[in-house]
């Protein structure tokens, strides 16, 4: 598209981040205070929920050990990769299904029959086919990034405004230039939703995943903490999911805002 | 030259839409065709577009069949149809994919400063005024300097002053191309047909088919207060009055 600019439109004065940003950090942070008080006053032995103030130091401890930061760099790796692949076979697809009448009459039908089996059910056989190491891991996080990511691009693509794409046949663009200058950039609000919704099971599908074998990793911590009987470890890897996840959705939202400018919606003109 | 030859166009194949339709346009000419709703004007215009196929008939531009869009036929739809994540340039751009970036902007450029927007180039199309977004419209499909211009009751989305505005630019762009193209104006506005055309062509419904073919033998630049101007309003609608069905 960056070819077709008459120049680029100056950019929208940079605002500093919105005071209004950290009114999203009031309900954990008010959370946390109020059990660490519960606990520090005695109303409750945090033996099973511990205070805020151990799950920390549990936290600095694995961090100084140099486990955490491998722990989170091994998941971050797996969920990584299954986004990749699940985005690339859940756009392709999608794009074709959306776009061709009959490949959605082939297709449509048996994916949306594995949409509907539950994550576990796929671990037993991807450790038959996959063994125990990398390859069912980042396999089933795949499966968990696709079907949001399919449904998105198929949905949006059968909604985009069939008058804008007579202008395109006015223009006599051939298919794939159709597709390119078209279909995708009217999609693109969509499809960065279904990114977002395929990101967001990755994180869910990489503990399944974790669950079949793993040796390191966040999901590995949940395991080890349950079998060793270590609460404050638990909740430590499921506060660095919390994190992690949504870090990761706010750097592809970011990513994401440059191309969206163009947008008309309700949240944009409260903002102006 | 634009000319239909027994055009006929049936839907589904049973409901007829068109009867036959022969016309021959002009180059340069300004032709309105006008008729009551469900007369098939529109459906005329996409034929002629080459977005639909006759079903029998042809339609051609100077002796070549146009059997689909065709790089020297433009067309301008009821709405604007702008391509919202594309600025106003970019829109107006978007025919030039083919030339290298320099000549493109400079096509732009010009053509924006015919329709009075050349300071609207870096806006978003959710930031112009219906007026505003028909403009570009209508630079996006002058851009490529068709021969042809086929217009799909351009401004009847706007308000009774920017039509009136947009009709005069309209015909002021038109007068300054050199050559003129040939301009095609499908409406249901008399005023419009009478103040744009050289000559009004009147349509009948069931199937659609033409009834009257009038000229407009007023000066230009025309008035809407110019004598004459009520005198040809009144031979357009007597016929359009004559073939519009009556209930009972």
């Amino acid at each position: 598209m960056a070819d077709l600019s008459l120049s680029t439109p100056t950019p929208a004065p940079r605002r500093a981040l919105p005071l209004g940003a950290l009114w999203g950090l009031a309900l954990p942070l008010g959370v946390a205070l109020v059990w660490e008080a519960v606990v520090a006053l005695g109303w409750n032995s945090g033996r099973l929920l511990p205070a805020p103030s151990v799950i920390l130091l549990t936290l600095h401890d694995l961090w100084v050990r140099g486990d955490l930061a491998g722990h989170i760099g091994i998941t971050l790796w797996r969920v990584a990769l299954g986004f990749v692949f699940g985005t690339l076979a859940g756009t392709a697809l999608g794009a074709l299904t959306g776009y061709a009448r009959p490949a959605a009459r082939l297709l449509d039908p048996t994916l949306q029959a594995l949409r509907a089996i539950p994550s576990i059910a796929w671990v037993p056989l991807f450790i038959l086919w996959f063994g125990i190491f990398e390859t069912p891991k980042v396999t089933l996080i795949a499966v968990g990034v696709f079907f949001p990511v399919y449904l998105g691009v198929m949905a949006a693509i059968q909604s985009v405004d069939r008058k804008i794409v007579e202008v395109g046949r006015v223009f006599r663009l051939t298919g794939p230039e159709l597709v390119g200058r078209i279909l995708l950039p009217a999609i693109l609000p969509a499809y960065v939703t279904a990114l977002r919704a395929g990101l967001g099971l990755g994180w869910m599908f990489v503990v399944a995943a974790e669950f079949m074998g793993a040796s390191q990793g966040l999901g590995y911590l949940l395991v080890d903490g349950q079998q060793l009987g270590k609460p404050a470890q638990i909740v430590a890897a499921i506060v660095s999911f919390a994190v992690l996840g949504k870090a990761t959705d706010s750097l592809l939202a970011l990513a994401a805002a440059p191309f969206l400018r163009w947008e008309d919606g309700f949240a944009k003109r409260r903002e102006s | 030259m634009l000319t239909v030859e027994h055009l006929e166009k049936t839907f589904d194949g049973i409901t007829p839409v068109l009867g036959g339709i022969d016309l021959a346009v002009q180059p340069g000419e300004i032709v309105a065709i006008v008729g009551g709703s469900g007369c098939g004007k529109s459906t005329l215009l996409r034929i002629l577009t080459g977005l639909d196929t006759p079903s029998g008939g042809t339609v051609r531009l100077d002796g070549e069949t146009i059997l689909e869009p065709h790089e020297r036929i433009g067309i301008v739809f009821q709405e604007p149809r702008l391509f919202p994540w594309l600025t106003v340039g970019q829109n107006v751009g978007f025919g030039l994919a083919h030339l290298p970036k320099a000549a493109r902007d400079r096509k732009v450029r010009a053509v924006l400063a015919r329709v009075g927007l050349a300071d609207r180039a870096e806006a978003w199309p959710r930031q112009l005024s219906g007026g505003q977004a028909q403009r570009v419209a209508i630079a996006r499909a002058l851009v490529t300097d068709p021969e042809v211009l086929l217009l799909d009751e351009p401004f009847s989305a706007l308000d009774a002053f920017t039509r009136a505005d947009l009709q005069d630019h309209l015909l002021e762009i038109w007068a300054k191309t050199d050559p003129r193209p040939t301009l095609v104006i499908v409406t249901h506005d008399v005023d419009e047909a009478v103040i744009l055309a050289d000559r009004v062509v009147i349509m009948q419904p069931n199937p659609g088919r033409i009834a009257d073919v009038q000229d407009i033998p007023l000066p230009r630049p025309r008035s809407r207060t110019a004598e004459g101007f009520d005198h040809a309003r009144h031979a357009v609608m007597e016929t359009l009055d004559r073939t519009l069905p009556r209930r009972g």
